[in-house]
């Protein structure tokens, strides 16, 4: 038993030093210059701090706005997401008949279709309603492209469900509504955790569609604000860490905010059989 | 729940019959949704990868805010991005779309004529007649976007460029050196800088393109311009004996170390790192690199001569691999006032005016207008510069650019980069000969 601890200590260390070995590396090559960070001293410790870029990160390319502008569109296609994805998976999965069957399908559909393949009639659509530069052309992309997916996990859970739960709901005369908030949603809280937490990484770190939606600086997510330290034939490889340095701690904050409702999620969704 | 049903049926439906007419509608192209505005206000978009926050790009949009300025009814937007991969996905998803800035930032070249051909880009040498002031300053840099067969200038060029070999003055001075002249001087050279623990000239070839614009030079020193044109035609062939020997040397200069231990793990970055912080004695680079050169920690050490010559080929002595670098092109479907407002623009942004501010806030450098040099900048490695290019007489940009097989320029560099890990010199060739086979 001693031996079989110390065997999964050692693989969790292992397993520590390749995780935050990435975190590390980007928090040191936050501070270095270029020259020191291509060197053969990629590894050491700087021998000149720039925490400079950090200041510069924010004045020159304005992460403060990008880093709102993020946050919110990714909250808002996430919120999207959910709420449309669990409606439709509700009745998707609960209804019955070939209508519900053909639909699912043809939701479903969407997930095989690649985006790049849409940039161009998106372009068209979006040039046509006079759509750049709006939060909510971008929110409403993100949003339907990651709905499939979200109502393919969401309804494939619903299914799962006992049907006992439907049962005693009709029988104390739920309607559909409230038996939707107030049962479903909450059993379905781990795999809705995980869609959302997939939906807002993604968004998060969108950059093809936020390049050709978003022209204005003031719109500019972080992806987009951090290529303002890439330049035509050179690049400032020091702010560009410090840029990831500040942006993943709102994604770390949301996964361990989420990560938690996964858990708790798994107990209160148990039924007894 | 039928109600629920038709409701949620006739949504979707609705929902795609309006994603279907939206992408298939025949819009009109030259009508942007962004470029709908009042009809006595213009509005324009230009497209750059001018959008970083070095001293060039920042005097680029100084410049259209000051064009905004003195011209009220014209609204620029500019929608710059510098990041190759994301601006060629704009740029041609606009193709695409029929939805291109009025301006975009182009590069010509063979493959850019199918785009001059369509009419998606339009012939500026009307403009250019019409304002022989503005068309009089500049440089006659226009090749790369000529074409045989079809009249017309398709874009104006907004870098003038040519490639050479920085130094390190003080490593050779050290070392009882001069920058080498000859590629037999600078192979000679090569085991005396290692001795002394220096890279005598890296190059990162992890990026494709440093092998390629080292084999650029190799022709124009070997051969001259006259093969670019032959290989283009066909009338010479990439895996020719002439060109296998070329490939040879490369891969002989790799195998002597001049590059490097491991060319191939280094890319331009590293570089541009390693010669910065003296561990290289020389880098070939472009006119771009004044810039940054000037402000490291080494500029008083760096100085500039062309790229060496054959010893046997004095004639090529004077060709360089250069010319126009980005130039600018405007969208062929404007309406009349926004083509108007787009030629404004453009000749605003190609005056002398215009380059001598780059030439201030660059500390020196060379632009693709008649100027003579500003006195009161001061820069070492940019006077160097100047004066090392004095003498050239003809300059080429990369050599399968001129193909017209827009593919060429990839495939010739990745098989380029080949040579770095032990392809040999008569597959490289082959390899590059089959493509254009390949495509007949």
């Amino acid at each position: 038993m001693k031996k079989k601890n110390i065997v999964i200590y050692l693989f969790a260390v292992f397993w520590a030093a390749i995780t935050l070995y990435p975190l590390y590396f980007t928090l040191i090559s936050s501070v270095k210059t270029n020259n020191e960070i291509f060197g053969i001293s990629a590894f050491k410790l700087p021998t000149e701090y720039h925490f400079d870029y950090y200041v510069r990160v924010f004045v020159e390319a304005g992460l403060g706005r990008a880093l709102f502008n993020s946050f919110f569109i990714s909250s808002m296609s996430t919120f999207l997401v959910v709420l449309l994805a669990s409606m439709a998976s509700f009745y998707l999965a609960k209804a019955n008949g070939k209508i519900p069957g053909i639909l699912y399908l043809y939701v479903i559909l969407g997930i095989m279709i690649p985006f790049n393949s849409t940039l161009i009639p998106l372009v068209k659509l979006v040039a046509s309603v006079n759509g750049y530069n709006s939060y909510s052309t971008i929110i409403v992309i993100y949003a339907t492209f990651h709905i499939p997916f979200a109502i393919f996990l969401i309804s494939g859970y619903i299914r799962g469900l006992n049907k006992e739960i439907d049962e005693s709901a009709l029988v104390d005369g739920c309607g559909p509504v409230r038996y939707l908030f107030s049962f479903v949603i909450p059993i379905c809280m781990p795999i809705i955790s995980t869609t959302a937490i997939l939906t807002f990484l993604f968004t998060y770190n969108e950059l093809i569609f936020a390049v050709l939606f978003l022209t204005k600086k003031e719109m500019y997510t972080i992806s987009l604000s951090m290529l303002s330290f890439v330049g035509e034939r050179s690049v400032e490889m020091g702010p560009i860490f410090a840029a990831i340095v500040i942006a993943i701690l709102p994604m770390i904050t949301v996964y361990l905010l989420m990560q938690e409702k996964v858990i708790g999620g798994l107990s209160t969704g148990a039924v007894k059989g | 729940m039928r109600t629920f049903t038709k409701t949620l049926m006739s949504i979707v439906l609705t929902g795609s019959i309006l994603t279907i007419s939206a992408c298939s509608s025949s819009t009109d192209n030259g009508k942007s949704g962004q470029q709908a505005s009042k009809p006595d206000k213009v509005s324009i978009r230009i497209m750059t990868r001018w959008a970083d926050n070095t001293p060039g790009p920042i005097a680029f949009r100084d410049r259209i805010k000051q064009f905004q300025k003195e011209n009220p009814n014209i609204e620029v937007l500019n929608e710059s991005i510098t990041d190759e991969s994301a601006y060629m996905t704009k740029f041609k998803t606009g193709i695409a779309s029929g939805d291109l800035p009025a301006i975009s930032q182009t590069w010509g070249g063979e493959s850019f004529k199918i785009y001059a051909d369509s009419g998606t880009f339009l012939d500026l040498s009307g403009a250019m007649n019409d304002d022989k002031q503005w068309s009089g300053q500049l440089l006659p840099l226009f090749e790369n976007w000529q074409f045989k067969g079809k009249e017309g200038i398709y874009g104006i060029p907004a870098e003038f460029f040519a490639v050479g070999t920085f130094y390190n003055k003080e490593i050779f001075k050290k070392l009882n050196l001069e920058p080498p002249q000859t590629l037999e001087e600078l192979l000679e050279q090569a085991p005396k800088l290692q001795a002394a623990g220096y890279i005598p000239l890296a190059l990162g070839a992890k990026d494709t393109w440093r092998g390629g614009h080292f084999f650029n030079n190799l022709v124009m020193k070997q051969f001259g311009p006259q093969k670019i044109d032959d290989l283009a035609s066909r009338k010479a062939q990439y895996d020719d004996p002439d060109m296998v020997a070329l490939f040879k040397l490369i891969s002989d200069y790799n195998k002597a170390g001049v590059f490097g231990d491991n060319a191939v793990s280094v890319d331009m970055n590293q570089e541009k790192a390693l010669f910065l912080s003296s561990r290289s004695a020389m880098h070939t680079d472009g006119s771009w690199f004044i810039g940054e050169a000037s402000s490291s920690e080494i500029k008083d050490k760096i100085g500039f001569v062309p790229f060496p010559y054959f010893k046997d080929k004095p004639e090529n002595k004077d060709n360089w691999m250069g010319g126009g670098g980005g130039g600018y092109s405007v969208y062929g479907k404007l309406k009349d006032n926004e083509k108007e407002a787009a030629i404004k623009l453009l000749k605003y942004l190609t005056s002398v005016e215009y380059f001598q501010k780059q030439e201030e806030v660059n500390q020196g450098g060379v632009y693709p207008v008649k100027m003579s040099p500003n006195p009161n900048v001061n820069n070492p490695i940019s006077s160097d510069f100047v004066n090392a290019i004095k003498g050239a007489k003809v300059y080429k940009n990369d050599v399968p650019s001129y193909d017209k097989l827009p593919q060429l320029l990839d495939r010739v560099r990745s098989s380029i980069q080949g040579l770095f890990v032990g392809t040999s010199p008569d597959k490289v060739g082959k390899e590059i000969a089959d493509e254009i086979k390949k495509s007949k």
